[in-house]
């Protein structure tokens, strides 16, 4: 099932940058956030959107509908890597913990404010949250979910990946 | 089928195509490095992003989408523009400056603009010169410049192209990092369009400098581009 589609098998993590976890904890909004942005979408669909957008929206709702194996499969592999490490659950629960659902729900409330798209890697820049992505094949992957980007250093990120 | 029973055409336009080959051979040997070189730069090149994709556990991209890149275009842009300025500037340098002995230099007495006599134009141009030398007016002053103008113009579109590609390349390397792009006016006051730049124009007026200096003690037989083997190190202006 499509929702239901795997991540890659991957070997070690290779991390680089710790995931930030928790760091918007308590932003508010969940559900608004997640309906708006999941409207486009199913919450069952999965990776093969073409669209930057498409891939952020299909990852709120995955998590908003409490689908971590799905929520997952949005992300690259090195962040959901990352994120299991810092865990220590598998990728499929550890997206579900409040903490992190909380701040991926919190991120988004209506339509994008701003995405760019340049060489396979794309921002989209929401009400409370910016997320990372890169190509992936015919996919888009996020590389940085629910972000404060910080002038002249990488971005503070509630998820992100080596 | 012998060479005698070939149809006289066939032979003439085979002679037509061997004539052409030799007297642009010279335009030809360096189209086809071109490509070849170009070629070379698009297989590594992708194979440099690809490396990158595969350290992030991504997937690798095609040839295709690599070449129509702005990444392979500011690659390609950033040595278009600095190849271009180098003989755009030695063409106009060498109308007023010289350097005795070389070979690359006019004799000091004649640095500057030369006269109507010396340059064959308007009422001193010869039956078969160009027509916008015989010319006057705005035609022979946009003539005597043509090269120039040319080579600025190529110069200047790679380097404003170097910079369009060069901003979305560097945007790519920003959001690899998690860091927010820039604009293009942002990206060219950046020390990356710059050291970019740079780079290439040094070593381009090194190569440059080089050539006049080391074409005045030394030789390579046969070549226009050096003086005659015997040729005195301080004769001036003279071409094997």
């Amino acid at each position: 099932m499509l929702c239901a589609r795997n991540l890659r098998a991957r070997s070690k993590p290779n991390a680089i940058t710790v995931a930030r976890m928790g760091r918007l904890r308590g932003i508010v909004g969940v559900g608004a956030a997640t309906v708006a942005l999941g409207a486009l979408l199913s919450g069952c669909a999965g990776p093969g959107t073409a669209a930057p957008t498409g891939a952020v929206d299909a990852f709120v709702t995955a998590v908003s509908d409490g689908d971590g194996s799905a929520a997952c499969a949005w992300l690259a592999p090195l962040v959901a890597a990352e994120l299991e490490q810092q865990s220590g659950e598998p990728c499929a629960q550890a997206v579900l913990a409040p903490d992190v659902a909380d701040a991926v729900g919190g991120a988004v409330g209506g339509a994008p404010v701003r995405t760019q798209v340049f060489v396979g890697q794309a921002i989209v820049a929401a009400d409370a949250g910016t997320f990372f992505l890169a190509t992936d094949g015919d996919d888009w992957r996020i590389t940085g979910a629910v972000c404060v980007t910080r002038p002249g250093m990488p971005a503070d990120c509630v998820l992100a990946g080596g | 089928m012998s060479p005698d029973e070939h149809p006289v055409s066939t032979r003439t336009e085979s002679a037509r195509l061997r004539t052409a080959l030799r007297e642009n051979g010279l335009t030809l040997v360096f189209a086809g490095l071109f490509v070849a070189a170009l070629v070379g730069q698009a297989f590594t090149g992708l194979a440099i992003v690809n490396r990158e994709q595969a350290a992030a556990a991504l997937a690798p991209i095609s040839l295709a989408r690599y070449i129509t890149s702005s990444t392979f275009a500011v690659d390609v842009a950033e040595n278009w523009q600095s190849e271009y300025l180098q003989f755009l500037l030695y063409v106009l340098v060498t109308v007023w400056f010289v350097q005795r002995g070389s070979p690359e230099s006019k004799v000091p007495e004649a640095a500057g603009r030369e006269s109507d006599e010396d340059q064959l134009v308007a009422e001193h141009a010869r039956p078969d010169s160009p027509a916008w030398a015989r010319a006057r007016g705005w035609r022979l002053s946009v003539y005597s410049r043509s090269l120039t103008l040319a080579m600025g113009a190529i110069f200047l579109g790679s380097w404003l192209a170097q910079s369009i590609a060069g901003t979305t390349a560097y945007n790519a390397s920003q959001l690899r990092d998690l860091q927010e792009p820039v604009t293009w006016a942002q990206y060219v006051t950046q020390p990356e369009f710059w050291n970019r730049t740079l780079q290439n124009w040094q070593s381009e007026f090194l190569a440059v400098a080089s050539m006049v200096v080391l074409s005045i003690y030394l030789r390579e037989r046969g070549s226009p581009e050096s003086k005659p083997v015997g040729t005195p190190h301080a004769a001036t202006g003279v071409e094997g």
